[in-house]
């Protein structure tokens, strides 16, 4: 069997022309000396020129490049929800921080401001969970318009 | 086995050659040159497509898969490893993108396995044909058609191997490492995918 695989791999090797010249010639010796492998790979090398002839059809340059000016946009648009989100929570962060540690501001605002921003943290995160969980069997997502 | 020095991946004409290397590129899209970045994308997507295609099997679907992995790409690109070749790499995100792709369309086809009303008849959906989509060939000819069937019935490792080999024009030392398997693994997954192959177009070689 191990011999059969080795046979197989130079086959291959020869039909690819990934043999150096002295495997090449001891690969054609073998093949003088037995009909049935020339055989066989006579008709590997017409397979692989059969493929090798497969055209198939590629993107046009006008196609390549809606590709790359939507791949951009996306990388653009990407890019500014982070540094916008990031901006968001440290404005946040902060004025939270300032908001509860100010001395002026009585107890009742500070009460009534945690569970302003508590309530509305927690109604997005809500939406936002129901939304992924759906999301994965939307059938429509992948419509484009 | 012929000896192969190491040199970058040879480049199809349509694929834009520029004198900078990967890294040298990765390297400065990393500070935020997109220009840098387009010229890397420009280099690799002819590549990518056909790798996507060979999953994928129709044109659009192997566009939506190389612009994600491109997406993907460009946000791993500051854990990337400079000492590495930039596209076996980037060949795993492709497939991963791919195989993620294939399954989510195949779960959003569980969901849709509902009836429809078409012309007042209850019908149910069918699943999709898995075969090459025939619109790709430049040559319809009956010959080109049923090489493109038959290699719609190779695994998706036979067939990845094929297009790389075919399409991509890898040399075994390259495909080798794209998938990071022995040489040896590689003549032998090309003689597997070829034999299939060889048995079902028989009669036209």
């Amino acid at each position: 069997m191990a011999g059969d695989e080795r046979q197989q791999q130079l086959m291959m090797a020869y039909v690819d022309d990934e043999l150096d010249p002295r495997e090449r010639e001891e690969f054609r010796a073998q093949m003088a000396a037995d009909p049935e492998l020339a055989r066989e790979v006579t008709q590997f090398q017409n397979l692989a020129t059969m493929t090798r002839d497969l055209k198939l059809k590629e993107p046009t340059d006008y196609e390549w490049d809606r590709f790359w000016a939507s791949l951009f946009n996306r990388l653009e648009r990407q890019t500014g929800w982070v540094l916008f989100s990031l901006g968001v929570l440290l404005l946040v962060g902060y004025a939270a921080f300032e908001f509860l540690s100010a001395d002026s501001i009585e107890l009742p605002w500070k009460l009534g401001g945690c569970g302003l921003f508590a309530g509305a943290g927690l109604l997005f995160l809500s939406v936002l969970r129901g939304r992924l969980r759906t999301m994965k069997y939307d059938r429509y997502r992948g419509v484009k318009r | 086995m012929r000896s192969h020095e190491y040199t970058p991946m040879t480049m199809s004409t349509t694929e834009i050659a520029s004198e900078a290397t990967d890294a040298q590129l990765i390297r400065e899209s990393r500070t935020g040159h997109s220009d840098r970045f387009e010229e890397l994308v420009n280099r690799y997507r002819r590549r990518a497509f056909f790798a996507a295609l060979s999953f994928m099997r129709n044109q659009e679907d192997a566009l939506d898969v190389v612009q994600e992995s491109f997406m993907k790409a460009f946000r791993a690109l500051g854990d990337f490893d400079l000492r590495y070749p930039f596209y076996p790499w980037f060949h795993k995100i492709v497939k991963n993108t791919a195989f993620s792709l294939l399954r989510k369309k195949k779960r959003a086809r569980f969901f849709s396995l509902h009836r429809v009303f078409k012309d007042g008849d209850e019908q149910v959906w069918d699943v999709p044909d898995r075969t090459m989509d025939p619109a790709l060939l430049i040559d319809r000819s009956q010959k080109n058609e049923a090489l493109l069937k038959a290699m719609s019935e190779l695994g998706d490792k036979e067939r990845e191997i094929l297009f790389l080999r075919h399409f991509q024009e890898l040399s075994y030392k390259e495909i080798a490492e794209v998938l990071q398997i022995p040489i040896g693994t590689v003549m032998s997954r090309l003689y597997h995918a070829r034999a299939k192959l060889k048995d079902r177009v028989e009669r036209y070689l």
